[in-house]
């Protein structure tokens, strides 16, 4: 048996997670234990839960009552996959937002207030955005200020708004900062109009301002704090749920989100890779599917479909919003949009290294899917194909991969302005560099193309 | 339904806000013996949270009479969801 402790719960004195067998237990300490009975007894839980806003949990022991021992395990429902706010859309990050906003309005409802107010405390678990982090509450007393505003303006207001009114791709900053975005940072790299929204005025320019009058140093003077009233409370969290829900990005009039309505494809070529992919799947029967380079995931919801666990990867945040906004709308449960750059995917960041951890120790996948995409890295990031087909063998066992030849169209607009660096970007190249760590099960040329479509599984010696 | 007219009150206030803080300066001055010393970088955001929590108070009321004066005049609502309202349209619930 091993236990092992997971990176990021070591900063919360209320408890901590560990993995053991594989499975996640949150250990629960004495301290947090007057907090922890409050929310399961007054109907708090039940209310979050049935609403899917907090993932659900077991208590595994008793309510251990010696000194000196932890009070309580709890294994919480498995969340199948953990995503990172720098890889989510702008309506991912806004949705995990308003999550956050109604978890605390009920919460206040019960007695309660959330202390953390972290993007990485909410997943999304079937779809839907849900708090992970079962130790977020405590009991509320009347007049305390929200504890967690800061954090909130950090996680989520301030890369919200810079996406929403400066520049979708500042989302990345959240790469950067761990704990959000520094609010005099984010009031500098908004542009003037956003003097005309009021909300973003106050949590974001004037809470930067406060924040510096009362930083570590200026300790000789007593710091104001005011007591909230409860109602003052509610107010606040009304005015901040009105600052998130006014903030829009619309997904448009990038390259790729228009992908599937240009010219890409003929639609005998479209249909046909959508029959092998399908079947490709089926004979596999994979558990759970990586897309890579999935566009608004029109080639992974043939996976979705049949119910197979799936995360649709792009480098797109148009796409990936368009993606997600599909998940929402059609109430789906099995696909997960996520955005990530191949050519330079999440690192592990935080403290030493392990407190988020990097889009490699979190593969999970059987089955790798790369359709139109391998002219993108080996052409576009000069990466060799014997690498690609290493890295794509680190990932999963299984590989479905489109092979898009110097003669189709759009490698011809790759190589156009370029020279053509690429002798070994070949049919038979290509085939020998994944004959390395592949078996090739199939390789069918798509009808209507001069693209073929492979299904590989990892040689035994590479497992 | 006149966002700008909403805007411009919210402006003003915004701007009585912005030019400095006189409400701090005054409770500095009133501040009885509650010590709450909170040296951490989110005293700030504690501190704040008082001023605005008033703000978001009478912008809910402007919006609230606002709501009602134009519904007396019979101009319909623009289909804005309410503010403050918490069943909204998280992914189909």
């Amino acid at each position: 048996m091993t236990e092992e402790a997971i990176g990021a719960s070591f900063r919360d004195p209320s408890g901590h997670v560990y993995r053991r067998d594989g499975v996640i237990y949150r250990e629960i300490n004495r301290s947090y234990a007057p907090h922890y009975d409050h929310l399961m007894s007054s109907g708090l839980y039940e209310k979050l839960v049935s609403r899917r806003l907090l993932v659900a949990h077991e208590e595994i022991s008793d309510r251990r009552l010696t000194d000196g021992t932890p009070y309580l395990t709890i294994r919480p429902e498995k969340v199948a996959f953990i995503s990172h706010p720098y890889e989510w859309s702008f309506s991912q990050l806004k949705d995990a937002a308003r999550a956050t906003l109604r978890v605390q309005r009920e919460a206040l409802d019960f007695g309660m207030a959330l202390k953390d107010a972290s993007a990485y405390n909410i997943q999304f678990h079937e779809g839907r955005p849900t708090l992970i982090d079962t130790l977020s509450f405590e009991t509320y007393e009347e007049g305390r200020p929200w504890v967690a505003y800061r954090q909130f303006c950090q996680h989520f207001l301030a890369p919200l708004a810079l996406m929403a009114y400066r520049d979708v791709r500042l989302g990345q900053l959240l790469r950067v900062h761990i704990d959000g975005i520094p609010l005099d940072l984010a009031w500098s790299l908004l542009p003037s109009r956003a003097w005309l929204n009021l909300h973003l005025l106050l949590h974001i320019r004037l809470h930067a301002r406060y924040q510096r009058r009362y930083a570590a140093g200026a300790t000789d003077v007593r710091p104001p704090v005011r007591p909230v009233s409860k109602r003052s409370l509610v107010n606040l969290m009304v005015g901040i749920e009105s600052a998130v829900n006014k903030l829009e990005w619309k997904p448009v009039g990038t390259e790729w989100a228009e992908y599937y309505a240009g010219d890409s494809y003929t639609d005998a070529a479209a249909e046909h890779k959508m029959e092998l992919v399908a079947r490709h799947l089926d004979r596999v029967d994979p558990d759970e599917v990586w897309d890579l380079g999935a566009n608004v995931g029109v080639f992974s919801r043939i996976a979705s479909d049949r119910k197979i666990r799936t995360i649709a990867f792009d480098v797109d945040p148009a796409c990936v919003d368009r993606n997600y906004r599909q998940v929402r709308s059609a109430g789906e449960t099995r696909i997960l949009p996520l955005l990530m750059d191949l050519v330079n995917p999440s690192p592990a960041i935080g403290w030493a290294n392990g407190e988020r951890s990097s889009l490699l120790e979190r593969r999970s996948a059987d089955l790798v899917m790369a359709l139109a995409l391998i002219h993108h890295l080996a052409i576009s990031n000069n990466v060799p194909l014997q690498n690609l087909a290493n890295f794509f063998a680190c990932l999963a066992k299984h590989l479905i991969i489109e092979f898009v030849p110097k003669s189709d169209p759009k490698v011809q607009a790759l190589l156009a302005t370029r020279e053509d660096v690429f002798p070994d970007y070949t049919k038979q190249g290509f085939e020998a560099a994944f004959r390395g760590p592949f078996e090739i099960e199939d390789a069918t040329p798509t009808r209507g193309s001069e693209r073929t479509l492979y299904l590989m599984r990892r040689r035994a010696q590479a497992d | 339904m006149g966002t700008n007219t909403v805007r411009i009150g919210w402006l003003m206030l915004a701007l009585a806000i912005v030019v400095d803080a006189p409400v701090e300066v005054a409770y500095a001055a009133t501040h009885g013996g509650r010590q709450l010393a909170y040296l951490d970088p989110g005293t700030g955001s504690m501190v704040l949270q008082a001023l605005v929590a008033a703000v978001a108070g009478i912008a809910i009321t402007v919006n609230v009479y606002w709501k009602k004066i134009t519904s007396f005049f019979g101009s319909s609502s623009d289909g804005r969801q309410e503010e403050g309202s918490k069943d909204d349209d998280l992914p189909n619930d």
